[in-house]
């Protein structure tokens, strides 16, 4: 009897622990109907078919300067970045620049007698150019163009500081120079794409229309176009 | 007494022990490898209230007394072979001929009308700087087609280079034509579209267009040449009917000066402009 006791018994305790409870939450845990969860840290791009981070960039580039008064010139430029990530990353950027005469310098000589009083010989047209770069790349997407492709590009902003060398036929110089500037990719494949960049050179070079030739701030506007490549590949 | 007490309670504990254990969660034990039978065997159990099963041959007269219906053809035990051939017969399919390899356009341009209000700026002038601004208006045929309407003025300042030409070697820029407006049409085709990850935060959609046009330029000359206009651009949507746009315009225009010794010449301007970009009537689709 004892023993069918002492069965029974912890039969019953054993039961009783074995109940399910009402377990209850704190009211701002519970999932609250017709709202959807706000994540701390999106993710908005999951896997970038043409990754940058952690990989250097080789690039070539030719371009022009756009507001240059007696200078049309054309940069041959070499560059070589690295990115620390997908959205920052520095750069070194190099330029040789190959320079003529605007006509509006020979219109000048030509057509006002007080022309020819302008010391064009002295007048500075850009050589070179050495740029260190800090490039924050907000953007990266893709686009379609023939609906059976796609293309990755990315957006990214410009800021540099450097030496502009410049040239005339009396004399060279050089100067510091702050840059400014917007930049796009456009990958055609993981490891290679095409760059536009569009910046705004701040330097100081020779006014020569002054009576006293002397160094003034200068403003000019370069816009280059090359192709990249990334390294290592993949 | 105690006797009975101990029935009682030996009685009351089977009793409880009984209840508790029936509110146990139980698990029902399950062998994935036993297939479930849809139709399973009828098996009454005793003293079930449930009908009889049907006689079989009341079934087969209740059968033979319905409409003959098609009958449904039954594929052989031997049909293997033929289904190999019909699967390898996937490897010559032809391609979609038309896929969309980005899909849901989130602001559609389709029979709606744009407003673009912009300013910004000419770039490739050496001796004005010329402040842009102006409107565009307008309406797309569908997302890759349309027109557009532009009018442009410009504030125009004198660069250092021009002030001290003049203060310092007393020589006019009589014979530079610089722009004070412009008014065209333009052609507008917008063939990429795509998608771009902002911070990796944000999808922000987007168009590339191109546009090709012309008009006429009003010159600080007093003249008003034909001009011709190209440009690209690119145009961010914010809503499905607010965008960011940018563009970059090239105009070409050959002018009459007011200088005898230069009667003419042909001039170039890049303005590079952004603005918002409204879209109308509100989207119904995407």
């Amino acid at each position: 009897m004892k023993l069918i006791l002492a069965v029974v018994f912890a039969m019953n305790i054993i039961s009783i622990v074995a109940r399910s409870e009402v377990i209850e939450f704190p009211e701002e845990e519970l999932a609250r109907e017709s709202v959807t969860p706000i994540f701390d840290q999106p993710e908005a791009v999951k896997k970038r078919l043409s990754p940058m981070k952690s990989r250097f960039e080789l690039g070539g580039f030719s371009g022009a300067t756009l507001n240059d008064p007696w200078f049309n010139s054309y940069p041959l430029g070499v560059t070589l970045n690295y990115h620390f990530s997908e959205m920052h990353g520095i750069g070194l950027l190099g330029a040789y620049f190959i320079s003529g005469r605007t006509n509006y310098v020979g219109q000048l000589q030509s057509t006002v007698s007080a022309g020819n009083e302008i010391p064009f010989e002295r007048a500075p047209a850009p050589k070179f150019l050495g740029l260190l770069e800090y490039e924050f790349t907000p953007y990266y997407g893709k686009i379609s163009i023939t609906k059976q492709r796609v293309m990755n590009l990315t957006i990214a902003g410009l800021a540099g500081v450097g030496l502009m060398g410049v040239a005339s036929n009396v004399q060279s110089d050089s100067s510091v120079s702050f840059s400014l500037g917007l930049s796009q990719r456009f990958f055609f494949t993981r490891n290679f794409g095409i760059k536009a960049d569009i910046r705004t050179l701040f330097y100081q070079q020779e006014d020569v229309v002054l009576r006293t030739v002397q160094k003034t701030n200068f403003v000019n506007v370069l816009l280059t176009v090359g192709a990249v490549y990334f390294l290592p590949s993949l | 007494m105690i006797k009975v007490l101990s029935r009682e309670f030996i009685f009351s504990l089977v009793l409880v022990s009984a209840l508790s254990m029936s509110a146990w969660a139980q698990e029902i034990p399950f062998d994935p490898s036993v297939p479930v039978n849809p139709n399973p065997s009828w098996s009454p159990a005793p003293n079930s209230l449930e009908p009889a099963p049907p006689d079989e041959s009341e079934i087969k007269s209740e059968l033979d007394a319905m409409p003959a219906a098609t009958p449904i053809p039954v594929t052989p035990a031997t049909n293997q072979p033929r289904k190999r051939a019909e699967l390898s017969g996937l490897g010559t399919l032809a391609p979609f001929s038309d896929i969309a390899v980005i899909n849901k356009r989130f602001l559609p341009k389709t029979k709606r009308f744009e407003f673009f209000p912009n300013f910004g700026l000419v770039m490739n002038d050496a001796f004005f700087n010329n402040i842009v601004f102006g409107g565009r208006f307008g309406y797309h045929f569908n997302e890759h087609y349309g027109v557009e309407a532009l009018a442009t003025g410009f504030s125009t300042t004198s660069k250092t280079v021009t002030s001290e030409l003049n203060s310092e070697r007393f020589v006019g820029t009589a014979a530079l034509a610089t722009p004070t407006s412009y008014y065209g049409l333009d052609f507008k085709w917008s063939p990429i579209y795509g998608k771009v990850g902002f911070t990796n935060t944000k999808i922000v959609p987007f168009d590339l267009y191109f546009l090709l046009g012309g008009g006429v330029t009003g010159t600080n000359q007093g003249t008003q040449p034909p001009t011709l206009h190209l440009g690209a651009g690119q145009l961010f949507a914010i809503t499905q009917w607010l965008a960011f746009r940018w563009d970059i315009s090239w105009f070409a225009y050959k002018s009459d000066t007011s200088v005898t010794s230069r009667p003419s010449g042909t001039f170039t301007n890049l303005h590079g402009t952004i603005g918002m970009s409204f879209f109308f009537p509100g989207a119904k689709y995407r």
